[in-house]
């Protein structure tokens, strides 16, 4: 399992991007994640719950309990808008980020 | 911020269900990751095994959620709950503690108030130390009063900077009916300003002519009696009340934390020793001085005994007797007592504190066994403290388990 710990400062990222495509559950995040990054990142249970319901917390989760698809109850997160805009925020301070590291790279 | 302000509400109103909810979120977890474990193939007990080790630590998950959604109302609330529950557990010791410190505390504020109106608070006159109530006696003492001539010629005299009367008396009141008796006195008009710093709160004080046949009709009024008997009247001044079967005016509200010269004087009414003949002939001042700065006490008493034996031949072979105003409330032996008893009383309030003290400490003595036997079977010294840190942050002051918390509170004080 290839360079998980770069992930932890990520997972807000992770989570928030996950949810602007569909609201979904936690469990459907913590697949999602893994089969976008071709099984590259994975989220522990351990660290995405704590940080699904932080996220919640600070307004930027909203969810509900819903029936899921085999009918058992499941708690379904969505983005409000306060995390659609810190979406925007973050994902533009990952993109400098990384270019920043990329370009220390190339030079070295 | 408001949505995260709902959320973390709803977590405080629905503790039970919100608990519930949690438990359903992560057993749901549990079973997809079951059935996707079963769907590549492996066997039923297989998978379910495989998911158990895959999640890790159920409850230390459900703790760090607890973590993230855990609110500074919701510890207050554990707090108390935990005190009260240790309360519960040992009524006789919260009790004991309590009472100790309630009368450690009683005592120390009675006599605070005591040292505060005694010592801290000066006379509220101007100048307190030169006000005296002067009469003529033998060295056996005497009439409290002397003849209205010696207040006449007191007045005259360069011996005193001014010279009044004051004299307590008991009035009888009707209030609509209601009858009551209250502290009066009978005080010439010039007294307030022989006292200094009297202002009234409504109305005025005495002219210098009330007291006179024909405006003696006049009362002035406490503060204490407008608010108690009169309902705070706001049109009280100018109107008639009934004092001793007498209906007088009253032209002005004195404030309540002027009483003079009694304790419990709370009405004023005006008399005159001015024109011979007074009205009341039976009366007789009783005489309020004010010292002048710049001569000395025995020769401003020298003048006073010569004028009033050249005004009342009855004064001939009397001396001078002389009560400071300050000293009517506290003499020489209250000087003494009240800084004695004071100290005495914060000594008992540390005697008492000394108490509680010793009471948590026995109480934290009996846990010596259970720290001894965490210490036996391995924890480390900084891991023992750290707990009782912990324990002592999260449950915050309220904690008797851990007493020198509670102490350093107590001897803080």
């Amino acid at each position: 399992m290839p360079k998980t710990e770069y992930l932890q400062g990520a997972l807000d990222l992770l989570v928030l991007k996950t949810l602007a495509l569909a609201p979904n559950h936690g469990w459907g995040i913590q697949q999602r994640i893994r089969q976008v990054s071709r099984d590259a990142l994975s989220v522990s249970q351990g660290s995405l719950y704590p940080a699904l319901h932080r996220l919640e917390a600070a307004g930027l989760l909203a969810s509900e309990m819903a029936p899921s698809e085999n009918n058992r109850k499941a708690r379904i997160y969505r983005l409000t808008a306060a995390g659609r805009r810190r979406l925007n925020t973050e994902a533009a301070d990952w993109e400098q980020f990384s270019l920043a590291i990329r370009r220390l790279l190339q030079l070295a | 911020m408001f949505a995260a302000m709902l959320t973390r509400l709803r977590a405080l109103l629905q503790r039970r269900r919100v608990a519930r909810e949690l438990d359903a979120e992560l057993g749901f977890h549990l079973e997809m990751e079951i059935q996707s474990n079963v769907e590549r193939g492996m066997s039923p007990a297989e998978a379910r095994s495989a998911a158990l080790r895959d999640f890790g630590g159920i409850v230390q998950t459900k703790e760090a959620i607890r973590d993230v959604r855990t609110t500074t109302v919701e510890s207050i609330w554990l707090d108390v709950r935990h005190a009260w529950r240790s309360w519960r557990a040992r009524p006789g010791f919260g009790l004991i503690a309590a009472g100790m410190l309630g009368l450690g505390i009683g005592v120390t504020t009675a006599m605070f108030t005591l040292v505060d109106a005694l010592i801290l608070r000066p006379a509220p006159f101007h100048e307190p130390e030169q006000l005296a109530s002067v009469y003529m006696g033998s060295d056996h003492g005497g009439r409290t009063t002397v003849a209205p001539a010696v207040l006449r010629a007191w007045r005259e005299s360069p011996a005193f900077a001014g010279a009044e009367s004051a004299q307590a008396d008991t009035a009888i009141l009707d209030v609509d009916g209601r009858v009551v008796t209250r502290g009066i006195a009978w005080v010439t008009p010039g007294l307030f300003d022989l006292l200094g710093n009297v202002t009234p709160l409504a109305g005025r004080l005495f002219d210098p002519f009330d007291g006179r046949a024909g405006s003696d009709d006049r009362v002035l009024l406490s503060e204490d009696v407008w608010r108690r008997l009169y309902n705070a009247d706001q049109a009280i001044v100018g109107r008639r009340v009934s004092i001793d079967g007498e209906r007088l005016t009253v032209v002005g509200i004195l404030p309540a934390d002027f009483r003079f010269p009694a304790w419990n004087t709370v009405i004023w009414r005006p008399i005159s020793f001015d024109a011979p003949p007074p009205a009341q002939s039976g009366d007789r001042p009783a005489v309020y001085v004010r010292f002048s700065g710049n001569m000395p006490r025995t020769d401003a008493l020298r003048l006073a005994t010569d004028a009033s034996r050249a005004a009342d031949a009855e004064n001939a072979g009397l001396r001078p007797w002389v009560r400071p105003v300050a000293g009517m409330v506290l003499d020489a032996y209250y000087q003494r007592a009240v800084p004695l008893l004071a100290g005495g009383a914060v000594l008992v309030f540390l005697v008492l504190c000394a108490n509680v003290c010793s009471l948590l400490l026995a109480r934290f003595t009996a846990r010596r066994r259970e720290f001894g036997m965490r210490a036996a079977i391995g924890a480390s010294r900084g891991r023992l403290m750290r707990q009782a840190l912990d324990s002592a942050r999260r449950r915050g002051y309220s904690d008797a388990d851990f007493p020198e918390v509670r102490w350093s509170r107590v001897c803080s004080l």
